[in-house]
């Protein structure tokens, strides 16, 4: 069940309506948002939702087994077990055919071709994400942020609630839990943000990611050696803005329904290319996830307290595991390395930098004299640009389609064919909403948050109807359901 | 089980504040927790109200959506039903004209969206004063002849 379809309104409708009848009973309302969970889930296929349930209840268990233990050698195993096991699952399901194939890539190079058991696994939906936060219940009830939950139901709906259940936010259990144990509150700001964000999420996903995927980046990433370097150009400063808006309109739809619901998510996405630096970048994107990575491998691996090599060993290693955390291809594996030596690179290049221009009593040096607002502005470019390049091996196919789009662009000869004025605007304007105020948003839920209901709900319908109308026909899945 | 408005409860909540245990069936809330409530239950309600026109406004403005979600449905007699009714409301729709707002929009955004560099960056430029009086004499000659140049259509080849 995609977001923006009418099956999912229908189903929001009847959880919205019946989890507020419940609100009185807290068991009964989380048993039944469970339900409705698990039903989101089985839409795609039914078969799955056991993995989903086991592998809940496993966390469970070794949550409630880290509760009761004292003995921190006792409990450093099972917490060690625990990630095991939940890697195991993540790897079987997405890495099982890659790690196949690339063994027997490389015993045939070394002449040493065996019948490997390869398998057809089908990838579980958001099997990268419900593992992620299983790992990350264990791990905050081992460091005791949360305690070991005495109700299985509480422990399944965190790992299950299906508003981030496919794609996110990934929500910790130090964030969530405790909203469990609350009784649900719904405040007009909470409605007003909420029906916001699943109108921002809906025109970003259903308007812009759509028309950038399927009129732009479809195409000129098919086959980019037949194309020229402006249609090339254009067309990674698409897939850039096609990626931003539709991961995070889905956030935006997650956070907007979980609001509704009463549950609070952080936000996820906050103007990523306006970044004058990779780092900034990566506080800016996809912030639940270089979060958990900071939080559950950058600092367990020694965080910047190793040293200057050890630093910069621990961020590349991050964004590597990153890079394969987002597929089981080698382009990814690249883009994350890409990302973790660039981060590497800047942090050292920023370090010599300050300590050859330091202030000399202090009178800025020439260095120092740059104006903020310039090197802001070279920065932000360079950032971006940085950011696309990698793109060009985390959309493309292949590292030879990669390569065959980085070659295309010293061709300037050849006239545009896909990039029309209509893209052009749909990505400058995606853009330019980078550099308005960050609380844009919430000034707008503020506005909406005394809206009567005979004003909401027309203003809704009618926006829907024109999203709905002016968006491309037909749904096309998200970009992170794959992950 | 006695129904206790907010504001009894306050009063509740006061009377009782040093007395330890209540009576049987007498919940004792705070004040933020009464709050809370009725915040939560105006805006359920509020939200749940809004939800029914959103659902009216929809399915008046997009009944060939309905149509096509309904066309979905399995084989039965509720689901024919269903069908039949959908299928009516959306010609009572067509034939009062409301379902032409969709693909009214729908026509000119395929055009808006099909709009070649050309039509944005050729036409501005090209017109000068004699073009724009050309067009506005309704002269089609005139105003092609302008546009290939005027050295050209001199020259009478």
């Amino acid at each position: 069940m995609l977001f923006p379809t009418f099956e999912f309104g229908i189903f929001f409708l009847i959880v919205f309506v019946v989890s507020w009848e419940l609100r009185r009973t807290a068991d009964l309302r989380k048993l039944f948002l469970l339900a409705a969970s698990y039903t989101f889930y089985g839409w795609w296929d039914w078969r799955f939702v056991g993995l989903l349930v086991v592998s809940s209840l496993a966390n469970y268990l070794f949550g409630r087994a880290l509760g009761a233990l004292e003995r921190d050698g006792l409990r450093r195993t099972i917490v060690g077990l625990a990630v095991i096991a939940n890697l195991s699952v993540l790897g079987f399901f997405k890495y099982y055919g890659f790690f196949l194939e690339s063994l027997d890539d490389i015993l045939i190079t070394l002449g040493l071709q065996r019948d490997l058991p390869f398998l057809q696994v089908i990838l579980p939906v958001g099997v990268s994400f419900f593992t992620f936060q299983g790992i990350s219940y264990i791990v905050d009830v081992y460091r005791r942020d949360v305690a070991a939950q005495r109700s299985v139901v509480d422990v399944c709906l965190y790992i299950s609630f299906f508003p981030q259940l496919v794609a996110g936010p990934i929500v910790r259990a130090a964030h969530f839990l405790p909203q469990l144990e609350e009784k649900p509150t719904l405040t007009p700001a909470m409605v007003g943000l909420g029906i916001t964000l699943i109108l921002s999420g809906l025109i970003k996903k259903m308007v812009i990611a759509n028309y950038l995927a399927t009129e732009l980046v479809d195409p000129v990433f098919f086959d980019p050696s037949v194309l020229g370097a402006l249609d090339l150009l254009i067309g990674v400063y698409g897939y850039a803005v096609q990626i931003y808006c539709d991961f995070s309109g889905y956030s935006d739809i997650a956070i907007g329904v979980a609001a509704l619901l009463g549950y609070k998510f952080n936000a996820n996405f906050n103007q990523p290319y306006r970044s004058a630096s990779l780092q900034e970048f990566w506080r800016r994107w996809h912030i639940s996830l270089s979060s958990w990575l900071r939080d559950y491998l950058y600092i367990p691996l020694g965080g910047s307290r190793k040293g200057e090599w050890g630093t910069y060993r621990n961020l590349f290693l991050t964004m590597f595991l990153g890079g394969l955390w987002h597929g089981a291809a080698w382009t990814f594996v690249f883009w994350g390395t890409f990302h973790g030596a660039m981060l590497g690179i800047e942090r050292y290049v920023r370090k010599r930098f300050a300590s050859l221009a330091p202030p000399v009593d202090g009178e800025p040096q020439a260095v120092s004299r740059i104006p903020d607002a310039a090197s802001w502005v070279v920065g932000v470019i360079f950032t971006f640009h940085m950011v696309c390049f990698a793109w060009i091996f985390f959309r493309a196919e292949s590292f030879g389609l990669a390569f065959d789009y980085l070659v295309g662009f010293g061709d300037w000869s050849t006239p545009v064919q896909h990039a029309t004025p209509f893209l052009a605007m749909l990505i400058a304007g995606a853009l330019a909403f980078h550099f308005t105020p960050p609380s844009l948003g919430r000034w707008i839920g503020q506005g909406m948050k005394w809206l009567p209901s005979p004003a909401l709900g027309p203003a809704f319908g009618a926006a829907i109807f024109f999203i709905w109308a002016v968006a491309p026909e037909g749904v096309a899945p998200f970009i992170y359901f794959q992950f | 089980m006695n129904a206790i408005t907010p504001i009894e409860m306050e009063g509740v909540v006061e009377r009782f504040e040093d007395m330890g245990a209540l009576e049987e069936g007498w919940a004792a809330l705070s004040k933020a927790d009464i709050r809370d409530e009725d915040t939560t239950r105006k805006s359920v309600a509020r939200v749940r109200r809004a939800f029914v026109i959103t659902v009216l406004v929809l399915l008046l403005l997009n009944s060939a959506g309905l149509v096509q979600l309904v066309q979905g449905l399995s084989i039965g007699p509720v689901q024919d039903t269903i069908i039949v009714m959908s299928e009516t409301w959306h010609g009572e729709m067509e034939r009062h004209g409301v379902a032409d707002v969709l693909a009214g929009i729908r026509a000119q955004v395929t055009e808006f969206v099909q709009q070649p560099w050309d039509d944005v960056l050729v036409a501005e430029p090209d017109l000068r004063l004699g073009e724009i009086e050309a067009v506005a004499d309704g002269n089609e000659k005139d105003r092609t002849g302008l546009l290939r140049g005027a050295v050209l259509e001199s020259s009478g080849s």
